[in-house]
């Protein structure tokens, strides 16, 4: 960090708000015709209803449901980068937490709007709350999402207090979102003690926030582990889920933190270094989804239980066969990618498997969802077969440009990267070693900064 | 037109504009029946919620009144 | 089954939410675990139904039964071609082994293949259709175990559709009525129609069955001649010639009921048992 004076650095990382290319306009004008295709689509099947879908009533959920299950998973990217390293004080985090917790929010809003996709009468959604009885693990779900969504706001909008007081203070920019900036600083003027109110507020959320995040995926596994469906109905969804959100959403933000470096070149911030860690917490990672997904498997397939066989058999050998290697191959590529380029070339390597993963673990959710109600038996008719519609695809494709949308939105009004927590961390070195001394018996002395 | 409720609980309430089609409209006329019950999910859902709000807004209330001196002036 | 299991585990249910949480709410929430206060009071009521297997190889009877269920509930009479999976049906009928795959072994005595069987909602005793609503648009009625459908609270997640396995629950995925001049021709007034985009299911006739309660509350002699409501499946399947009790409905509380005969005297089977769902829709084989 020394090779950035202060000065420089507020300006560095306040660029993006202040001047706009004119590729971010081209970039803006094709997300947005994204999301308009979509909102077409969407309207398409609100006046026709759902027949527009490839859904029936064997197979009755579908995409949708595979993107709620997804993008609350890469919302899991915010939690983890930011609320554990806090946590665990690895201070390398320190320039990649903003990045992290807005994808949070906005994978969470846009999650969330897939149920509303979903429904059959989406005007009716408020009856959830209205008559919501608790015993519905959907009402369990209202609930965890809406307090991790609130959550994880507040997390994202409390490290902005004191970056939003410098936009306020430099007068960048004017109009509304000067206003804005006044707004959300909350009155900040850096005075210690409320930077001490911060940083404990701060710190409390951070431990709050990891029990919460926990909750949510655990509570989106429960949706299906509740009910008594051969492949559903098992004790591992619940941590397989938590642990393949925690995992997409590595991957997500190593995806965003390379977009970011390369397009505002952000290279003196997001160094190879910090690839390098998150790209061995992704492979801790794979790992453990590698370990999850055999005992699940393996477990099932050994038991044969024949109502469960059905689905591990399409799965592994049937129809979904091919969907199921793709998303096994996808991970054994980002688990050797991981293994072996990390090192030796952190960014180009952990981006590469992080796109693997990504693609994989949205095959994984659909590999979930979709083969247990095509294969379940005894219901009394014909197992159905299910191909999703353009409809479905093209709300599909419209909410991941929305998602990117809302972030790069994002990008253009606040700080990406946070600046007083960068500014810190000369202390942050100081007192590190500070702390370090005291682990080890014979060292005496700091050692010097070369 | 007759309607045969299912349950002495049965409601009849007139039927709102909705996200449907107009003939949807036509169609679910006279007939929407709704069954009146608070659900105690919802409410628990309510109320977290708006705790929530509540709390998180305090604190940021709180961060922006921190002064060295404690006098709890507002800033500038 | 196992009652006092399932109290257990009610009980304990509500005891660990209510600790974990401190929420009196929550208790309150697990208790009630139906609509109204009035509903409370449980009653041994349950309306159950016995299927004869052989008698209903007849396929006047299964195909009478079916279209006498589609009038009475004004069910979209054309379902979509090419889609039947999307048809919409409260009574149907197909291979016995794919209703029973786990009695369908392969030395049956006869083909299982070639074997029809009428198939409904099974009105569970632990019904998983309902824990899983989360508008309580379906519930298990306490005062007769019914398992009841309100189509216009359903806000159409499909949550119910994916968790009942045995398939009795079918959403709409188009407007039930394409054809504005069908529901003044067709329908039957005295029932009410829905909407696109909710989900439904059989309800044993409740109308009915409300209507044969007024009835007997007025003059309790009727009992004699009309012991029990008759759903239109099963008057449908009497009016056809050896189709007499072909289905018999009645209330398994009462143990002089029709059905609770047939269920000491004749040996009977249910779909899928081992879920534990309690269904209440029985088969004489």
């Amino acid at each position: 960090m020394s090779n950035i004076d202060p000065d420089k650095m507020v300006d560095q990382l306040t660029r993006p708000i202040r001047k706009t290319s004119a590729f971010y306009y081209v970039v803006v004008l094709a997300l947005l015709m994204a999301v308009c295709w979509g909102l077409f689509a969407w309207t398409c099947q609100l006046t026709r209803g759902l027949q527009v879908t490839g859904l029936n009533n064997s197979v009755a959920w579908g995409v949708y449901i595979t993107n709620f299950v997804f993008f609350i998973g890469i919302s899991h990217a915010g939690t983890l980068i930011s609320a554990i390293l806090r946590v665990s004080g690895a201070e390398w985090r320190r320039p990649i937490t903003r990045a992290a917790e807005a994808i949070t929010v906005f994978a969470l809003v846009l999650g969330a709007s897939q149920i509303l996709f979903d429904l059959g009468r989406p005007d009716r959604a408020l009856n959830v709350i209205l008559y919501g009885p608790l015993r519905s693990p959907l009402l369990w779900d209202v609930v965890c999402i809406s307090v991790y969504l609130l959550s994880s706001i507040f997390y994202l909008l409390l490290p902005l207090i004191p970056d939003v007081a410098i936009l306020r203070d430099q007068r960048l920019v004017l109009g509304w979102r000067k206003e804005l900036y006044r707004i959300l600083s909350f009155g900040w003027d850096g005075n210690p003690e409320q930077k001490r109110r911060l940083e404990k507020t701060i710190g409390i959320m951070a431990v709050l926030i990891i029990p919460i995040a926990v909750s949510v995926h655990t509570v989106v596994s429960w949706i299906f582990g509740m009910t008594i469906r051969p492949m559903w109905h098992s004790t591992i969804l619940g941590p397989y889920f938590v642990v393949g959100a925690i995992f997409s959403g590595i991957a997500a933000i190593i995806i965003a933190m390379a977009v970011l470096r390369k397009v505002y070149h952000f290279e003196g911030y997001l160094k190879p270094i910090h690839f390098n860690y998150l790209g061995l917490l992704l492979l801790t990672m794979t790992a453990l989804w590698f370990y999850f997904t055999l005992a699940e498997y393996l477990t099932i397939g050994y038991g044969a239980l024949p109502e469960e066989w059905h689905v591990f058999e399409a799965k592994v050998a049937g129809e979904f066969a091919l969907m199921f290697w793709i998303m096994v191959g996808s991970m054994t590529v980002a688990f050797f990618l991981l293994l072996f380029c990390r090192s030796k070339w952190p960014i180009g390597g952990t981006v590469a498997a992080s796109l693997f993963i990504v693609v994989g673990m949205w095959i994984e959710r659909y590999t979930i969802v979709v083969p247990t109600l095509v294969k379940l038996t005894g219901r009394g008719y014909p197992p159905g077969m299910y191909y999703p519609s353009w409809v479905e695809w093209s709300i599909t494709g419209g909410s991941i440009a929305g998602f990117i949308l809302l972030y790069v939105l994002f990008v253009k009004l606040f700080p990406i990267i946070s600046i007083w927590e960068v500014e810190e961390s000369e202390e942050a070195v100081v007192e590190k070693l500070a702390n370090m001394k005291r682990y080890f018996p014979c060292v005496s002395s700091a050692p010097t900064e070369s | 037109m007759r309607v045969v409720g299912t349950d002495r609980k049965l409601v009849l309430k007139p039927p709102k504009k909705r996200l449907l089609t107009k003939r949807g409209i036509e169609l679910m006329s006279n007939t929407e029946i709704i069954f009146q019950t608070p659900g105690v999910g919802g409410a628990l859902a309510c109320v977290v919620i708006v705790a929530l709000v509540v709390c998180y807004g305090f604190t940021l209330r709180w961060i922006s009144r921190g002064r060295e001196d404690q006098t709890g002036e507002p800033p500038r | 089954m196992d009652e006092n299991r399932r109290n257990f585990l009610k009980k304990a249910g509500s005891a660990a939410l209510g600790l974990g949480c401190g929420f009196p709410l929550l208790m309150a929430g697990c208790s009630t675990n139906g609509h109204s206060s009035e509903e409370n009071s449980s009653s041994p009521n349950q309306w159950a139904m016995v299927i004869d297997v052989q008698k209903c190889k007849e396929p006047a009877i299964r195909a009478a039964c079916i279209e006498a269920c589609r009038k009475e509930h004004n069910l979209p009479t054309n379902p979509p071609p090419n889609q039947p999976a999307r048809e919409v049906k409260w009574i149907w009928s197909d291979k016995f082994e794919t209703a029973f795959p786990d009695q369908a072994h392969k030395y049956l005595a006869e083909n299982p293949a070639d074997l029809q069987v009428l198939l409904l909602c099974n009105h569970c005793t632990e019904p998983a259709c309902v824990k899983v609503c989360p508008t309580a648009a379906t519930w298990k009625r306490k005062s007769d175990g019914i398992v009841m459908m309100d189509m216009h609270r359903c806000i159409g997640c499909r949550y119910c559709v994916v968790a009942c396995p045995y398939g009795s629950r079918s959403f709409n995925w188009r407007d039930p009525f394409p054809d504005r001049n069908d529901i003044d021709k067709q329908a039957r007034k005295e029932y009410p129609t829905r909407s696109r985009g909710v989900v439904e299911k059989c309800t044993f006739c409740a109308e009915r069955i409300r209507l044969w309660q007024e009835r007997v509350d007025k003059d309790p002699k009727l009992l004699e001649s009309e012991p029990a409501p008759i759903p239109a499946c099963v008057e449908a399947a009497n009016r056809v010639a050896g189709g007499e009790g072909a289905l018999r409905f009645g209330n398994l509380g009462d143990s002089q009921s029709e059905v609770s005969r047939v269920l000491r005297d004749q040996n009977t089977i249910c779909r899928q048992l081992a879920l534990g769902t309690g269904p209440n829709v029985y088969y004489l084989v």
